[in-house]
């Protein structure tokens, strides 16, 4: 990335691309009721996340060698497999149901570690602004410059797959887009009056970034959890995909995706089917993450 | 007493009940200084004023003549480039920024924009409380019934504790800023244009509740307007302020009803009244007070309202004029202006400016076409008129 192209994203100032207005078509498709559809999506992968037994037919990990590969709505003597089922007999719709769980789980945590870590150094360098700040955006953006996979693919394959390491490696994705939004948004409100105020009222700066600024600057944080929450697990099926990232037994969406793919040309459901369902929770994350952010943007 | 001290009564501004003792609030020839992309500006030049307890003074001026900067170095909120300020006998500048904070609650600000002023995400019961919270001032129930007791004072009813601010009208608004300033039971209040940016039908409701609080609570006030009437009403004592520097300070009585620099004069006689003089009066206004605001980039030399004024000489281009008592030795009543005495006798006490007449012979000041750097002052077509 080059100086400028940095410099430019470090203002946090955004003028509207040809990917964004296909943004805004698509969300002015939602209408102002479609966004209930798009949380009973998120409700139910949550749901079977908490509680997969209840929604997975079969056992995910039982093996039935003489039921291998069977296409999507094909039977074995248990039953239907709605979707197929993959080289050892297990039923596709089960294992993308158990895998929910460390999908979401990796996603969800790993967003929230890298937000903590980008809305605590953009309020700082927001705030205060000077040398601090530029220390800190400086930092992001060598992190944004690094190529991120390059560094999560020779961590993992030093200190071996694990859940935990892909705790650290995921944030690192994520917190300078935090960073960046919140210090953008900081450097906007301690302008404000109110911030004067309450210095004028002797609190403290702690007080002034905990209990006025991130208040203020929450909501955005919100949605941008909600959007990078999909990147994240984007991020995460690459990385196991690419086989550093959730090992077996332990399964994800990103996982089976990589199992599948040496049989894609026999049996293509095990690729397709948990990418679509990925490309779609990815996509309902987004819109929902874009379309709530227009509308308090239009709100206020 | 005698000249000596009347003289440094009169450059400090003090009024004489209020010796040195009982002021709570001493500033001492405050200088601001700001660096912008033109250059290095200085907002307030030299300011001293003192302010005892019980006591208002009202400091009037134009937009941009430093009225907010000074209230913001007095909170100590913009820095200070000389100068002093102590609060009940503490300098606030020598305090480490936590001694500060610490002495905060004894000096409060009400600020202009009551909406900007207030955190969008808290309501009114946070609001308020908050100047105890973060004093740590009594426990959770006193502080809710102190919350409680400022809403009474400044009038807010009791259902709106937990509205956030936009739930609220300007003057609501203006009370919850009011109510936050008073909480902690502060020995000085500094209240910056708190009306201007109200309907003028709330601005006597929001007056009167500072009028009644100042009774109530013994506060010392500094009350910054641009409202000369609203000012006159409050206040006990009156400074008027020019591109960053005093012109005249003196009691409320003597400035409105004698005012002796001709910046005041004309900030006077450009009050709008219903009666007959109000035209020739802002005629005069007109007459006394002439052109645009100069830079603060490039103030005049001398006396800095020289170029907007009828009576300027040469010896305002080329000296600053000093403070003045502009009536007996014991007199408050200080005036910058090398030519007031001569002003003065041109013009009668009892009724400043009300004649349509211009004051009688202003030939002899009118030479300032000589003064280097001033505009030329159209004299002859203002008699025209």
């Amino acid at each position: 990335m080059s100086v400028a192209v940095s410099k430019r994203t470090s203002s946090g100032e955004t003028t509207p691309t040809a990917r964004d207005r296909a943004w805004g078509r698509l969300i002015d498709m939602i209408g102002s009721r479609g966004w209930i559809l798009l949380v009973l999506f998120l409700l139910v992968l949550v749901a079977a996340s908490i509680a997969p037994d209840v929604f997975a037919p079969y056992d995910h990990d039982a093996q039935n060698l003489r039921s291998r590969l069977l296409a999507p709505g094909e039977s074995s003597p248990e039953g239907r497999h709605w979707l197929g089922t993959d080289s050892l007999g297990r039923d596709l719709f089960s294992r993308m149901v158990v895998g929910t769980r460390l999908t979401l789980f990796i996603a969800v945590s790993a967003t929230l570690i890298g937000a903590a870590l980008g809305v605590l150094f953009g309020l700082l360098g927001g705030y205060f602004g000077g040398r601090t700040d530029r220390l800190l955006m400086r930092l992001g953006e060598a992190q944004t410059a690094m190529p991120m996979f390059l560094v999560a693919i020779l961590l993992l394959s030093l200190l071996g797959p694990s859940v935990f390491i892909l705790l650290v490696v995921l944030p690192c994705l994520v917190w300078p887009i935090f960073a960046r939004v919140v210090r953008a948004e900081a450097l906007r409100l301690r302008e404000e009056t109110f911030i004067e105020a309450s210095v004028a009222t002797g609190c403290s700066t702690a007080t002034i970034l905990g209990r006025h600024l991130l208040p203020n600057v929450a909501p955005r944080i919100l949605v941008l959890c909600v959007i990078e929450i999909g990147h994240v697990m984007l991020s995460e099926a690459g990385l196991s995909f690419l086989g550093v990232g959730v090992q077996p037994p332990d399964t994800t969406w990103g996982l089976l995706i990589s199992e599948g793919r040496p049989l894609l040309a026999v049996a293509w459901w095990l690729t397709i089917l948990p990418g679509v369902l990925l490309g779609i929770s990815v996509l309902v994350l987004n819109l929902l993450g874009r379309y709530w952010e227009a509308r308090s943007g239009a709100a206020g | 007493m005698s000249d000596a001290e009347a003289a440094a009564v009169a450059a400090t501004g003090v009024s004489p009940e209020a010796g040195a003792s009982s002021a709570v609030l001493e500033v001492n020839d405050v200088v601001v200084d700001f660096d912008t992309d033109a250059g290095r500006l200085t907002a307030v030049n030299g300011v001293s004023l003192q302010l005892a307890t019980g006591e208002t003074l009202g400091l009037v001026g134009e937009s941009g003549c430093g009225k907010s900067t000074l209230a913001r170095a007095i909170m100590q909120l913009v820095p200070m480039t000389q100068g002093s300020v102590h609060l009940e006998g503490i300098d606030l500048g020598s305090l480490s920024s936590r001694e500060l904070r610490r002495m905060r609650h004894r000096i409060q600000m009400v600020f202009q924009d009551p909406r900007g002023s207030l955190d969008p995400r808290m309501n009114v019961a946070a609001l308020i409380g908050e100047p105890l919270r973060v004093h740590r001032i009594g426990d959770r129930t006193s502080r809710a019934r102190e919350v409680a007791e400022a809403m009474e004072l400044v009038g807010l009813p009791a259902r709106v504790a937990d509205r956030l601010p936009s739930e609220l009208s300007g003057g609501q608004q203006q009370r919850v800023g009011i109510a936050r300033a008073i909480v902690t039971d502060p020995a000085v209040l500094v209240c910056d244009e708190p009306v201007s940016a109200l309907d003028v039908s709330i601005q006597a409701q929001i007056i009167n509740v500072l009028d009644e609080l100042r009774g109530e609570l013994d506060l010392a006030m500094l009350f910054i307007a641009h409202d000369l009437s609203v000012v006159r009403h409050l206040s006990d004592r009156v400074a008027v302020m020019y591109l960053g520097q005093f012109v005249e300070t003196g009691t409320s009585s003597q400035v409105f009803s004698e005012p002796r620099h001709p910046y005041t004069q004309g900030l006077i006689s450009s009050v709008p009244r219903a009666d007959a003089d109000s035209a020739a009066r802002l005629q005069t206004a007109r007459r006394l007070v002439l052109g645009e605001l100069p830079s603060l980039l490039d103030p005049p030399s001398g006396c800095r309202y020289r170029t907007r004024c009828p009576y300027a000489t040469e010896q305002c281009a080329a000296e600053e004029p000093p403070s003045e008592a502009a009536g007996p030795a014991d007199d408050p009543h200080s005036v910058w202006c090398h030519h007031w005495r001569t002003i003065a006798e041109s013009a009668p006490d009892s009724q400043p400016f009300i004649t349509t007449e211009p004051a009688p012979d202003p030939q002899p000041f009118a030479t300032s076409q000589a003064a280097p750097g001033s505009q030329p002052f159209a004299t002859s077509e203002e008699q025209a008129i």
